[in-house]
């Protein structure tokens, strides 16, 4: 049992390590249209295979097709282990958009030699059109009783003629911004009829257990996804201040991007969860992507948590979200605070005086007549 | 070379009708046998396959399989799913292997159904259909039990999904590569050697050439004391599938019953439908419809998809394998009308939760679930063990033909004939191999 538990440590910190070691050594190299930006990553998995998941992006003005990741493994000396390679999983590129690709070199020998990798990509010009005009409606990730995470939502067909094999692709994204897990699938059915809309659902695995956000794409053998492809909003939320009095203002500022860009006439709308009035409570974001408001801070009175909530939607993006929190201090006037010092000085001084006025008259009067005047 | 394995499944057939929404029904069910239980005499075995595990080689299992299925009689902890991706080459058409496996959730999505009516056969299903009422036999919720309704359940999903845009016309497709299955015997085997014992794989599935990556997987689940049992294939005369036509694999084969859509009085003319849909219970209501004691053989027929053995094939054993009953939602957009899932949203409450399905694939649980069993009164017996009591017991089948009436493919009466090599052994009867088997 000892031995066994030392293995899995050690399997353990041999996955980090080699996770640092690739980011840092991997070296790349373009072609024509299409680049590989540096959000790629590589490491072993949870069966022992060396998996390289990353983006390509089309950063010319033409379509492009065939978009092919080549990877080339090293060990630590250099050698070559092994070369692999991979399609994007979008089969046609527009131009600014991106689609995630994976390569797994499936030996685990192998794998367990790998030291860092070197990627190239190559891709074709496509000729045909490919209208973006799939629209991706919602999503929502969600993990099935085994486990396993899985994103599902709709598409929705906006154009005249009917738009086949509607595959959706999926890319996740660590808090650093690197891609940790792709995957796709079709909707069911794959055929999506003109304004109809249709479900998915896609299966993310093992690739990534610890995603902090996602996106979304989607294309048919006719049609591309709606610009920008279904990337989920990026809400930041901020207020001026995070301790406010009962009653009194705050400023707050929402800015939305699609995680690159900024992103203009998206809606915002405020909610609060313990009252407070907001001025106004919804809108558009304007042509730097923000969105002012003032929240008034409800009465309380009781220091209170308020949780803000700016929610940003826009067609052809995946809702976005953000939260902070206020806290709301209670009522404290300064005339009443004021006359609470009065009537405490005046019945200080009332009482004191009393007691002077009592101590006086009991040293002149005679002891035994003291109980009636009290009677009195 | 790579190949896929293609899942078994010949016909279904579905009763599309609309109700009205109403309360899912108590899970406390009175029990039910079936036509296919009776022709087999698991109702009589005196066995349950308590303490005996069966790990099903299939598309795993619904999101919902707690509508049909009771909970402890799956083993949630212990499923797996094993799956190698597969793409068409944009510039060849060509399929692409991985050359590996990745480990997927047994809980399927779509077209997940295969192996939840497969195991349905094995440990029964809650069962209430009011289109039998509508029809005019009101029949109130039941649990319709299964071969062996105790024995432990390990949905291991090796078929999945695929849409391949080049590939078979673009049809969305359920299948599994050689790899992917051969994990998952794997898989099995290791369970059983952590403890999870007896074992047994019960494989509705198929390929038409033997591969040797699958051969290895079942010898060696074999050597470790698990049983293995695969489906015969569904190609007829042109033989049988492998890794079913193994010599060491317990394979079964397809039969139909004489009175499968009888009516007590459409032996002459035939009349137009409907049938008498609660054909498929065990039921003396009509005076016909319970199978005496010992099955008649004359009654038994096989099918004509039904494998045919080959030379370098070994047909084992027939099983009821058409017209068998068992829960089909096809994933979201058939969910159970009861069921509390997402298929409220989507759907229409119906009643295509329930489908008749022929195949091999439907005679294969029948016989892991009869070894199933064996294995609670011995759980000491392997694979040539089993296999020979299966087929020393069984029920022998004449070649002949029979006249049955029948929903396909003639909606009407349809003559079968089949030879010697459609028989294996014979019907597997589950009474009598318990009883052969020693203490």
């Amino acid at each position: 049992m000892k031995g066994i538990f030392k293995r899995k440590v050690l399997f353990a910190v041999l996955f980090s390590v080699l996770i640092f070691l690739t980011a840092s050594l991997e070296k790349i190299v373009a072609s024509g249209q299409a680049t590989i930006p540096p959000t790629h990553l590589g490491f072993v998995d949870k069966l022992g295979y060396y998996r390289v998941v990353g983006e390509v992006a089309n950063v010319g003005d033409k379509n492009i097709r065939y978009v092919r990741v080549n990877a080339t493994f090293y060990s630590i000396g250099n050698s070559v282990i092994a070369y692999r390679s991979s399609y994007a999983m979008l089969d046609v590129l527009l131009p600014g958009r991106k689609a995630p690709f994976e390569i797994v070199l499936g030996n685990k020998t192998a794998s367990a030699l790998v030291d860092h990798y070197s990627l190239n990509v190559s891709s074709d010009e496509y000729q045909g059109e490919k209208p973006s005009i799939l629209q991706i409606m919602q999503s929502s990730t969600f993990i099935d009783e085994a486990g396993f995470q899985k994103v599902n939502g709709t598409v929705k067909n906006l154009a005249t003629s009917n738009a086949t094999y509607v595959k959706v692709v999926a890319t996740f994204y660590n808090l650093q911004g690197k891609v940790v897990g792709a995957t796709y699938g079709y909707t069911k059915p794959s055929t999506i009829m003109p304004s109809h809309t249709e479900l998915f659902e896609l299966e993310l695995g093992q690739k990534a257990d610890n995603f902090s956000s996602y996106s979304l794409a989607a294309e048919s053998m006719e049609y591309a996804a709606v610009s920008p492809a279904a990337t989920t909003l990026t809400v930041s939320l901020s207020l001026n201040t995070t301790i406010v009095n009962s009653g009194a203002n705050v400023s707050v500022q929402v800015h939305v991007d699609n995680g690159t860009l900024l992103v203009k006439d998206a809606a915002v709308q405020l909610v609060s969860d313990k009252g407070g009035v907001f001025n106004p409570q919804s809108g558009y974001t304007n042509s730097d992507g923000n969105f002012t408001a003032t929240f008034t801070a409800p009465t309380v009175t009781q220091q209170t948590l308020i949780s803000i909530t700016a929610n940003a939607t826009k067609i052809g993006f995946i809702v976005g979200q953000s939260l902070r929190q206020i806290t709301v201090n209670p009522i404290s006037t300064p005339d009443l605070t004021f006359w609470t010092y009065f009537a405490a000085g005046a019945l200080a001084i009332a009482i004191i005086g009393g007691g002077i006025v009592i101590t006086k008259r009991k040293r002149r009067r005679p002891k035994k007549r003291s109980r009636s005047h009290f009677q009195s | 070379m790579k190949r896929t394995i293609l899942a078994l499944l010949a016909i279904t057939f579905a009763t599309i009708l609309i109700v009205p929404t109403i309360a899912r029904p108590p899970m406390m069910l009175p029990n039910k046998n079936t036509w296919d239980s009776d022709m087999v005499n698991s109702d009589i075995a005196g066995y349950t396959g308590k303490n005996v595990y069966v790990a099903v080689l299939d598309t795993g299992l619904v999101p919902n399989w707690r509508d049909y299925f009771p909970g402890n009689r799956i083993a949630t902890h212990l499923g797996k799913g094993f799956w190698e991706p597969v793409h068409v080459d944009p510039q060849t058409g060509e399929l692409v292997y991985a050359g590996f496996v990745t480990e997927t959730s047994w809980v399927g999505s779509t077209l997940s159904t295969h192996g939840t009516h497969v195991i349905s056969t094995i440990i029964g299903y809650n069962y209430y259909a009011p289109a039998d009422a509508l029809g005019g036999f009101p029949l109130p919720p039941l649990f319709v039990k299964g071969i062996a309704p105790d024995v432990t359940i390990i949905p291991v999903k090796v078929l999945s999904n695929y849409i391949l845009p080049g590939y078979y016309e673009g049809k969305e497709l359920v299948f599994g590569t050689d790899n992917a299955v051969a994990a998952g015997i794997y898989y099995a085997t290791e369970l059983k050697m952590k403890g999870y014992s007896p074992m047994i794989i019960s494989m509705s599935l198929g390929g038409p050439e033997p591969t040797e990556v699958i051969e290895d997987s079942i010898d060696y689940a074999i050597a470790h004391g698990v049983i293995v049992v695969a489906a015969a294939g569904n190609q007829g005369t042109s033989g049988m599938d492998w890794p079913g036509a193994y010599p060491q694999v317990i394979s079964a084969g397809a039969n139909g019953w004489r009175y499968e859509w009888y009516w007590p009085n459409d032996l002459t003319p035939p009349p137009p439908p409907p049938r008498y849909r609660l054909w498929w219970l065990q039921d003396n209501t009509y005076g016909f419809n319970n199978i005496p004691e010992p099955t008649p053989p004359e009654d038994v027929y096989i099918t004509d998809f039904s494998a045919r053995e080959k030379a370098g094939q070994q047909l084992d054993v027939v099983a009821p394998g058409s017209w068998v009953r068992g829960p089909f939602p096809d994933g979201y957009d058939h969910l159970p009308w009861w069921s509390a899932g997402m298929g409220w949203y989507f759907s229409t409450p119906g009643l295509t939760n329930f489908y008749y399905v022929g195949g091999t694939s439907m005679a294969t649980p029948h016989v892991s679930a009869v070894a199933a069993l064996m294995l609670e009164k011995n759980p000491t017996l392997n694979q040539a063990q089993v296999e020979n009591i299966i087929k020393t017991t069984a029920l022998p089948i004449p070649a002949g033909s029979m006249t049955v009436w029948d929903l396909v493919p003639t909606q009407g009466w349809y003559t079968y004939p089949w030879g010697s090599d459609a028989t294996g052994a014979g019907l597997i009867q589950a009474d009598a191999a318990v009883a052969a088997v020693p203490p």
